[in-house]
């Protein structure tokens, strides 16, 4: 206790960025090998070469690290669905955040899952109660901005006017569970591109219903058998 | 998870069954309130009047308990789906049982859920995965009778041809995304009759669209408008 160095002097910027980033490449692999839950930071640090008091000095939990990885995978779907918003067309922007999202759902499978899985849970836990909020703000605008989308071509003519929380539903559900028939590990998931053919095939059964729901607006009234 | 046979304890089956039935129901109550991570097997036992020794006795691990309790639900589900098949055509067939998941999955949201974590979460390890797999059999197994009807249904003209790996993938993922819309527990969960009207949505989705002749529609040329070009026939004078 004598001669401390001041601050953190000795370790470069550059170094401790390594070290943050080897830890949450761990933890991403781990993820995706043992699922969120049941992946001890233990078994992270060791994975990193850290120990667990450094991996605790660099994102302070479990809930942390979890948040940082989330982060990751969220960028790359807020990215995706970025680019896919730059279509001029409104209908095609729709769309493209469907690819998008399935994209995603390949590329992040640990990260999708878990979102699928937290959802289902009760009450957001609160061990990651700060994780979960962060995604349930960030998917809403996700939804939001495809809500907006969806309006914008029913205005422009792009598709015809159908009850939008309706064609919400049906589109999120749809990715939702195309992605997550694909991402089951029971043994009886299907393949990627059976997945990808499905979502396409719904795309163009489901534009052609549209012309007709219109048409057939006073028909029966739906609901419950 | 083997039954023994009761050597010289003279425990009559009935009771035996009675008592897996109520370790059962508590534990589908104590999932349901608590989920399946944070409900001890503990407080299972206790719900049921059975010691946590019996608990074991019955169902081996938590784990267990788990797949018996999904496995339970899932003999009630078949039924529903057995109940939708006696519908006089494939597409009724297929709608019905759309309807009847949907309506189960309201009935029992707890099994459904735990159904649907199941086959999202790893495996549940080597003495479990036996059971695991059955499990997957049977779904797979509904999910086959659904492709059968379809594709009864597009030989019939009920529906339109289209692939049928897509098509089921389609309105299983589809099913099964509404019914997890509607199952989620984060506060963002959609009302079940907002449920209904996408499901009907979806039904409409699957009609015939050939018949209406739409001019505007898309893709898929009808197969019966093929080779004859649209235009006044050339009179014969």
């Amino acid at each position: 206790m004598a001669d401390r160095a001041p601050d953190d002097a000795p370790i470069s910027p550059g170094r401790k960025a390594r070290t943050r980033l080897a830890i949450l490449e761990a933890a991403s692999d781990l993820f995706a090998e043992h699922g969120v839950n049941a992946t001890p930071v233990e078994l992270i640090a060791e994975r990193a070469g850290v120990s667990v008091g450094a991996l605790y000095a660099h994102y302070g939990s479990k809930q942390g690290l979890v948040l940082a990885f989330i982060s990751d995978a969220l960028e790359v779907v807020e990215g995706y669905m970025e680019e896919a918003r730059k279509d001029p067309s409104p209908l095609r922007r729709v769309y493209a955040a469907g690819d998008a999202y399935f994209q995603f759902a390949i590329e992040c499978p640990a990260a999708c899952r878990f979102a699928m899985v937290r959802v289902l849970q009760p009450d957001p836990n609160t061990e990651f109660a700060e994780v979960n909020r962060a995604m349930s703000k960030r998917t809403e605008r996700l939804v939001m901005n495809i809500a907006i989308d969806l309006k914008a071509a029913m205005d422009a003519g792009e598709t015809p006017v159908v009850p939008i929380d309706q064609t919400m539903v049906f589109l999120w559900a749809l990715w939702n569970g195309v992605a997550s028939l694909m991402l089951r590990q029971d043994g009886a998931a299907i393949p990627a591109e059976l997945a990808g053919r499905a979502l396409e095939h719904a795309r163009t059964t489901m534009q052609l219903a549209a012309r007709q729901y219109v048409k057939e607006l006073d028909e029966t009234e739906p609901g419950p058998v | 998870m083997t039954d023994r046979t009761p050597d010289d304890a003279p425990i009559p089956p009935g009771r035996k069954a009675r008592t897996r039935k109520a370790i059962l129901q508590a534990a589908g109550d104590l999932f349901a309130e608590h989920g399946v991570n944070a409900t001890p097997v503990e407080l299972i036992a206790d719900r049921a009047g059975v010691s946590v020794g019996a608990l074991y006795a019955h169902f081996g691990s938590k784990q267990g308990l788990q797949l018996a309790f999904i496995s339970d639900a899932m003999e009630a589900f078949e039924a529903c789906m057995r109940e939708a098949r006696s519908q006089a055509s494939p597409m009724r067939r297929v709608h019905a049982a759309g309807d009847a998941y949907f309506q189960f999955a309201v009935e029992r949201p707890a099994a459904v859920r735990l159904a649907a974590l199941r086959v999202l979460q790893l495996d549940p390890g080597p003495e479990l995965e036996q059971l695991n797999r059955a499990m997957s059999k049977r779904s797979e197994q509904l999910v086959l009778n659904i492709a059968a009807d379809l594709k009864q249904a597009m030989a019939d003209g009920e529906i339109d041809p289209a692939p049928i790996d897509e098509t089921v993938v389609y309105l299983w993922g589809l099913w099964n995304g509404v019914i997890s819309l509607t199952l989620r527990q984060d506060g963002a969960a959609i009302p079940t009759d907002l449920a209904w009207r996408a499901l009907e949505r979806a039904k409409r989705v699957m009609r015939r669209q050939t018949a209406t002749g739409d001019a505007n529609a898309a893709e898929p040329a009808p197969p019966e408008t093929s080779g004859r070009p649209a235009g006044p026939p050339a009179a014969a004078k």
